[in-house]
Parts: C-alpha cells; structure tokens; sequence
C-alpha cells in the first residue's frame, strides 16, 4: 500500500519575485493572499494548485474538523516561511491596504461600497479546507500527513520551533517565541506551589495529590501513626477465586502468586518468582533469556564486554539502568575505533545509530544509499577480522584487493558476484563505519562465525542473504538502461553462477 | 513528488531514470527512495518501512536487508522525532525478522520480544511518569469527573478498576470525594492480579500499591478498600504457555467467575454501585475470532459481563487509531501515522538527551515492536479506533454518555497547564485529546441499554 504524499514546494525566489510583483501598496509592503477572495492571486503567479494527500484512514466522518490525517479534501498550502511570517498578508485590492486577518479585509472592503455581488466569494468557488505544512523541510509537520489545520497554528508552530525565543519569563527565565505562550506561562509561573513532605515542589495540584499518595513519606508517616478507630478502614484482600469449588477445570494454569497479606510491609523480593510476578508482569525477572547480540545492540569486540559489565538486563528492583546522559556526546569520537557504538549503553533500547554522520546522511543521496546498500553484501567470510577491527560496515576494494574482485564479470566471484566499483567504494562519507551502523556490522560479524563456509562459496549472512550482484542492484535502481541485457535477470544469473562453481547442470552429465 | 533538492549532495549530478523500468513487479529500494533525492523525510522513511515490510512478507530476504541498512542511517534514539520513531520501528522490523525466521536468528532467541527486560519504575517516579504529557491524564480526569458525577448522592462505591496504569488514577477521586459537601462514600476498588504484559511496569506488587492507596485514603478519611481477584495459592507451576497466553486464559477465567452467581456474591456486595473503568484496555483484549474457540471474542464478552452487573457508568479510554488490522503494511502505515504524536511531543519541552523522554519513547516502541513483529496471541496490541469502539459498545448495548460542562472544563485545565499543541474536541460521545489537531486518545462513558443521560 503506497502512498503519494505530494504538494508544491514554493521556492523562495519564486516567492521573492511575486512579491515583488505585487508591492505596489504604499507601505512598500508585499502580501500575498492565500485566500480565495476576489482576487485569484495565486493562480496568476504560483505552480497549479497542491494536490490532494489521500488519507491513511477510512474517511472520516463529516463533522469533523480535523481528523487522525487531515481530511483528504483538504487542500495542502505551503508558504515560505517569509510568506508565513508577514504581518499583512491581505490586501484590499481597490487602497492596497493590508490586514493581518482575511475577516479583518473583509469588512474594510465593504467599506468601498462595492456592488453585492464583488463582495462575496465566487459562487463556483469550492472552498476547500485548508492545511497548512511547516516550511521547514527537516521539520516533522513539513509534510502533508502532518499538516496543521489552521494558519494561526502553523505559525505558531513555525515560531515556536524555528523561530527565535524573544519572550523571556522573569521569574524563572524560560524563553518564548510566541507572546501568548509567554503570557500564559507568566500567569502561572511561581503562582502555585504545592510542596510534598518529601521536597519536592509541584506547580499543579493534581500532580500533587497523584505523587503525594503513594510517595514514601506518606507511608512513612502511616506506619507510625497510631491507627485510630476512625471510619478510614483500609485493607487489602485477596479474593481467591476458582479454586475454591474444586473446579476441575484443566485448562487454568496455576499462577505463582503469594496470596497478599494485608501488612504493609510486603517484602518485594517474594515476588521475583520465575516467570510471572504478583505485579502481573510477566518475564521481568528471567534474565537467562540472551538476546542476539545485534538486537541487544551490544558494540562489536571491545566494548561487549563493557556492555555486558553494566549489566543492563534489567534485573532486580529499581529502574533499570537509563541511557547514560553522554549519550548526546557519542558521536564523533568513534571514527577511529572499532566501537560502532561508542559511550552509550543503548543495550536494553535497540540498535543506535550515532549521529556523527547524522547531517550528512540526511543529505546523502538516495542512490549513494543505494549503492552502499549493495556493498554490503562485498563484507565477506575472509574479511571477518578485518571488519571487527577497521570496525568498517563497508570495505573498499582498495583495502582488500586479495578479496574482492575488481571486475564487472560476475562469473569470477567465488561466491558473492560482487563486482564494487572503484567510484562506489568511498569510504569517506562511511567514515568510521557510520555508514552501516553497528547493527548490520554485528549482523554480518555474527553469521560469519556462525555459518562461515570456508571458502565463501556459500556464505549467508543471518537472513539467509545473498548478496545482490551490483549489477543487479543498479538494475533495481532504475539504472538498468546503461547495463547488458545479460545483468538484467541480475538474481537468477548468480545463481547459475553459484551452481555452476558448485555443481554440474544436469545436463552436462559426468 | 517531493522535489526538492538540499544542498548539492551527489546526488544532484545522477539522476534516476525511469525507476519504474526497473523490475516494476518487484518492489525495490529504488521505488521506496524516488523521491526522497537528498532528503529522507517522514513520507520517504514510511515508504522505506513499508517496503521493508513487504520485502519481509515476500521473503525477499536481499531488499528486506537493504532497506532496513537504508533506515539504519537514519534511525537514531537520540536524534529528532523523525529519527527516533524510526529507530523503533526498525527495531520492530529486525524483531519480526527473526520471529519469521528463527533457524536464520541466533540460538537462544525465543522469539518473545526483546524489550521484555523492561525497566520498572517505583510508583513515585511512576506518577512523574504519567504526568509528562496529558496522554494518559486526559483519560484519567474525564473519567474521575464521570465517575464522581454518576455516583452522586451514593454512599457505597465499587469501582472495578482495569487499567494498565496501576492506579495512579484514583488519588485524584479520593481527593475529590474526600471534599463531597454530602461527605465520601465508602469506596472500594478491586483490580484483576493480572495485567496485560505491557509497559509501564512497576516494581513493587499490586498489594503494596493498594496498600499505599489505602493510607492515603485513611489520610484522606475515605472510607476505603483494597480487593485483587487473584487465585488461591496452592497450585504453583510455571506457565508452559507463552506470557500472552496466559493474560487471555486468566481473563477467561475470570470472565466466567463473574457471570457465576456464586462467585459474584463474593465480589460484590448488595448495597454497593458499581464502577467499571477502563483505561488502555480493551485494546489487550483478543478480538480475533480465530483465536477464541468458543467463536465469540473475548472483547465483546468482556463488555457483555461488564454490563451484566449493571454499571452506574462504564468508562472507557483508550487510544485512538486502528491497529487490528490483519495486513501488516496497513498496520504499518497506522501505527506511523499515529505515534509520531507522543514523539513529537516530548520533543517540544525535553531534551535530546533526556532519560526520561528516552524511556518514555522506549515504552512507545515496545508497543510498536508488538504491533508490527508479533502475530496472533502474542501481538497484545490490538487498538481499535474510538469511532470503532463507540459502535461495538452500543452492539453490545450500551448507551453513551455525554460529559458535562464541568467535566470538559477540568480537561480543559488540565491541558492548560501542559505544552499549548494539546488540545481536545468533542466527537458525539466521545472527548478527545488531540496533539496540534491530530486525534490522540479518546475518552468516552456509558451506561446499560435505556437512556444515556446526565
């Protein structure tokens, strides 16, 4: 299920060059109108209007304004973000006077005496809803599915997280870039406060009933005060249930509960018991489960055993160890070592990618990610220890002439059918193995020693993979024009290779 | 089409001709990155992961490894919102890959999710927890304020209390109860001993939890009682059956002990009103029909049973997009389409770095991971849509309730208070959170057939 997300892009100059056009009014202000009105501006000066973002969802139902998506009717506006800020974006046609709001101009035009019908809208005019996208393009509303459904909101949004912070709070310096925003906090800021017995401070009185109800100090306080014959009865049963009848039942499984007692002191280590605690929560507490060590995302070589120090299988009582906050600062350093990961301790969270390349691979080209892609599958069996320790995701040629190569005739691989090319091979931007991440670099370290062949006739890597010719790959690209006709059934070649290098067709006989 | 070039990236100097030239049968990097020349946005890392999806279903082992090598670079936990999402969603990706093919994965890997050694929070940092943005506070004042308003003028209160929350929800209602100008009622809650596997996990028992409620009560002067349905101790086995399992099984079992007249008499007294509230919920409940051999979904029997004891109200909460869906692509571009709300979120007021924004999205991807890696009764998540829930509620016969305009102003204040994108709207019976318009969660009450007034 594919989806479309389309819309015009409203380049800056073109915007420059149409506001321009249209400063005539006397403040020397440009303004273009977004809105329908009398005048059909865009249409005269802007690409067709955007198209239509079909929605993910069954469509909604009528009266609603604003949907999981937006409605798929509705139509995607993207303004500069000079467009977006202007002040007076609308402007009376007759005195060229411009208003901040489309209602605000309406009501200045009636003043012109104009005939009835120039005061309303075209009566064929459909008016679409509209949404509006972030011009930002690194910016999460900056596509359609993520649009904001009002003008106002999108420049809000547009200031608040792109914009410069002007408004600062005086009592507790936090800074805003939109003036109601800083309005509202100053209201409340440093008005309320309710303090806990434990220290700490709350700003909101719900907050504070939630966390004063079970923190500590109230408990403490509970068990030593004398308990009165007040109304207040507080206990806590155990309603046993589906034992009692002797209910023969075979399909019940018999849960490891301690049945509860009603004493305060419930000892907590009672309750680590195999596979399910009294919390309900089930296979906390089994630690003997290993976890692949490219879903656990433990650092390659060197810093497994760092990993596997700090313990982070979440055992025990407590919070489980956090991100460390250096996490931020992992990022650079790593280039010269074999540590895909450096620093952090993401084991319990996935596979982290660290950002010293994070900039770059966002203006990375889709074909050179493509293209790298393909290299992935030249980290062969014979390169294994080369791997761990140049901690390279890809492996240039030029490293490893021994091993790779160098020819586009894929019939001369021992295995792979992996013909880089010299131009593909760069390094550079993979840098210390940024390109591929440590959890493909575990992934391919793994099945290497898992399934190692030998000889790399066959070797898989941990999907049972086999490497995409490059052939093939630019193939799949779209780049098949520039390649023989022979490359162009790319998988099945290869796999005659394979057969041919290990096994005679049938045909061929003894 | 996205055509918008940054900077000038190699990528200007080689076009892509004609992609659909290209194997056009097949679904290839190429389709997914057309488009994205130099930017990988949110709709190219959807393509992206779609296409990872497909290349899975297909077993098309080469492309699924090369797409998810492509989101690799741009995942990052510690990234922007975009990144992050995508980091979870990979991560969901690699966990189904190994669920389909085991033989392929590393030995010891059972196949349940990797993110079971979750970190568990002490009740304190719990109510932090929850207090960090309004998803799950929107639900918890619309419901207190129906829950007061319906038990108006009652002396005894039951509230059967399904949630996965571990009632951090009720201090509140003491709170306010406490301050009835008719004075509180007496007020019991009963919880199930089991929850649903998912997070957030606590790591004292429901015992101490109720125990700190009841001092708290006592404090408070609320008459007050803790009660867990659990089982007799006298059996202790381990569960051969997978976690899951054993979540619906208990539920069975406990579906049928309250229709069992019985054992009805031990949980429920004759003078008492009942409450049932539940918040994320339903969503645990099987609603595969495949799954249930007596032919009827538990979802549905749940509710039956719940009206069955005649509720002064039933509040449900849950949240709003729809991720029952069989076809893993659609689940995919759903759960996409959606999560990206607390992601961004937590983006406008923490940072990059911090802990608590890090676990919070961690507790996100477990969900994802669920979602998208798991198949039959270990995929727990099972969201259906508000619009959706609202139906089966009333097939089931129950009629909705509208919050009044005080219910809506405490929501409203609520919302004030956090980051100015939340926001709520009115549907029919149903509130609504939204995040800078987007639906979030919904909030909705009801009562047993008849009419469904204030």
């Amino acid at each position: 299920m594919m989806m479309m997300k389309s819309f015009i892009f409203q380049q800056q100059q073109q915007d420059q060059e149409n506001m321009s056009n249209l400063t005539t009014s006397a403040s020397g202000e440009a303004s273009i109108s977004s809105s329908g009105g009398g005048r059909e501006l865009n249409q005269n000066n802007y690409h067709p209007p955007p198209e239509i973002p079909p929605s993910n969802q069954p469509p909604p139902k009528k009266k609603r304004n604003m949907p999981g998506n937006p409605d798929p009717d509705s139509e995607v506006i993207s303004l500069s973000p000079t467009t977006l800020m202007a002040t007076n974006r609308f402007l009376c046609e007759i005195c060229n006077k411009g208003f901040q709001r489309d209602q605000n101009l309406q009501l200045h035009r009636r003043g012109h005496n104009l005939p009835w019908k120039l005061k309303q809208r075209a009566k064929n005019e459909v008016v679409k809803k509209k949404v509006y996208v972030c011009p930002e393009p690194s910016c999460v509303h900056h596509e359609p599915s993520r649009a904001l459904g009002d003008l106002t909101g999108i420049k809000k949004h547009f200031s608040r997280k792109h914009g410069e912070k002007k408004w600062k709070c005086e009592k507790c310096s936090k800074k805003y870039a939109v003036q109601s925003d800083w309005k509202a906090h100053s209201k409340t800021c440093g008005t309320r406060e309710y303090r806990c017995d434990c220290g700490t401070l709350f700003s909101r009185r719900d907050s504070f009933i939630t966390h004063r109800a079970f923190c500590d100090a109230l408990a403490e306080e509970s068990a030593r005060a004398i308990p009165t014959a007040a109304a207040a009865t507080a206990t806590t049963t155990t309603i046993p249930q589906f034992n009692h009848q002797g209910n023969n039942n075979n399909n019940f499984l018999h849960y490891p509960f301690s049945s509860s007692s009603p004493s305060p002191s419930l000892k907590k280590e009672d309750n680590n018991i195999t596979t399910m605690d009294s919390n309900g929560n089930f296979g906390l507490l089994n630690n003997s489960r290993e976890l692949p060590p490219w879903l656990a995302s433990c650092p390659p070589a060197g810093l497994r055993a760092a990993a596997a120090a700090s313990s982070v299988m979440g055992s025990g009582p407590g919070p489980g160890p956090l991100l460390p906050h250096h996490l931020s600062s992992s990022s650079s350093s790593s280039s010269s070592s074999p540590s895909i990961l450096s620093g952090a301790n993401p084991s319990q969270l996935g596979p982290t990618l660290p950002n010293f390349h994070s900039s770059t691979t966002q203006h990375m080209s889709a074909t050179a990610l493509l293209q790298k892609a393909a290299q992935m599958g030249a980290t062969t069996a014979s390169t294994t220890a080369a791997s761990k320790t140049a901690g390279l995701m890809l492996v240039t040629p030029t490293a490893h002439p021994d091993h790779h190569h160098v020819t586009t005739n894929s019939n001369s691989n021992a295995g792979f059918g992996f013909a880089p090319r010299d131009s593909v091979g760069t390094t550079a931007a993979i840098g210390g193995g940024g390109g591929g991440g440590g959890l493909f670099q575990e992934m391919m370290n793994y099945s290497f020693e898992a399934v190692e062949d030998g000889g790399g006739g066959t070797t898989r890597d941990f999907l049972g993979l086999r490497p995409l010719t490059h052939s093939d790959l630019l193939s799949l690209a779209g780049f098949g024009n520039c390649i023989n006709d022979d490359d162009s059934n790319n998988n099945n070649n290869a796999d005659h290779q394979h057969s041919h290098e290990s096994q005679k067709q049938p045909w061929q006989g003894n | 089409m996205k055509t918008e070039l940054r900077g000038n990236t190699a990528a200007a100097s080689i076009s892509i001709q004609n992609p659909t030239t290209a194997a056009a049968a097949a679904p290839t990097i190429s389709g997914a990155l057309t488009g994205c020349l130099g930017s990988l946005d949110g709709a190219c890392i959807e393509k992206l992961l779609l296409h990872c999806a497909s290349a899975l279903e297909g077993k098309e082992w080469t492309l699924a490894q090369q797409v998810m090598w492509v989101l690799n670079n741009v995942a990052s936990l510690s990234g922007d919102p975009n990144q992050r999402l995508t980091s979870w969603f990979l991560r969901a990706l690699i966990s189904r890959a190994a669920n389909v093919c085991p033989t392929a994965t590393m030995h010891h890997f059972d196949g349940s999710s990797a993110i079971d050694r979750r970190r568990q929070m002490t009740v304190t940092e719990l109510a932090g927890y929850v207090d960090l943005i309004p998803w799950h506070t929107f639900g918890f004042c619309a419901s207190n304020s129906a829950i007061f308003k319906a038990i108006r003028g009652c002396s005894k209160v039951h509230v059967l209390d399904f949630s996965v929350t571990h009632c951090v929800q009720w201090p509140t209602l003491i709170d306010a109860l406490a301050k009835r100008p008719e004075g509180p009622p007496s007020l019991r809650i009963t919880v199930p001993s089991v929850r649903p596997p998912v997070p957030p996990f606590l790591n004292v028992s429901c015992e101490e939890v109720g125990q700190r409620l009841s001092n708290f009560a006592r404090f408070r002067d609320v008459e007050f009682e803790f009660n867990i349905i659990g089982f007799d101790n006298n059996n202790i086995a381990l569960c051969r059956n997978s976690m899951y399992d054993t979540f619906h099984r208990y539920f069975e079992s406990l579906l049928t002990s309250l229709v069992d007249p019985h054992q009805l008499s031990s949980l429920f007294r004759d003078d008492e009103v009942i409450v049932v509230n539940c918040q994320n919920w339903l969503r645990s409940m099987p609603d595969d029909d495949e799954e249930q051999s007596a032919g009827s979904s538990l979802r549905d029997d749940f509710l039956h049973t719940i009206m069955g004891l005649n509720p002064a109200i039933v509040v449900v909460v849950d949240e709003d997009a729809d991720l029952n869906v069989s076809s893993l692509t659609t689940r995919i571009t759903n759960c996409f389409n959606y999560l990206w709300i607390p992601f961004d979120a937590l983006e406008t007021f923490l940072p990059k770095d911090s802990a608590q924004r890090i676990e919070y999205e961690s507790d996100v991807g477990h969900k994802i991971e669920n979602v998208i890696s798991h198949e039959g009764c270990q995929r727990m998540e099972r969201l259906e849509s508000g619009a959706k829930l609202c139906q089966r509620m009333k097939n089931v016969g129950f009629s909705g309730v509208m919050f009044c305009e005080e219910t809506v102003k405490e929501v409203k204040s609520l919302l004030d208070e956090h980051a100015s994108g939340w926001g709520m709207k009115r549907d029919e019976e149903m509130l609504v959170l939204t995040w800078k318009g987007h639906n979030s969660v919904f909030a909705t009450a009801w009562v047993p057939g008849g009419l469904g007034e204030n």
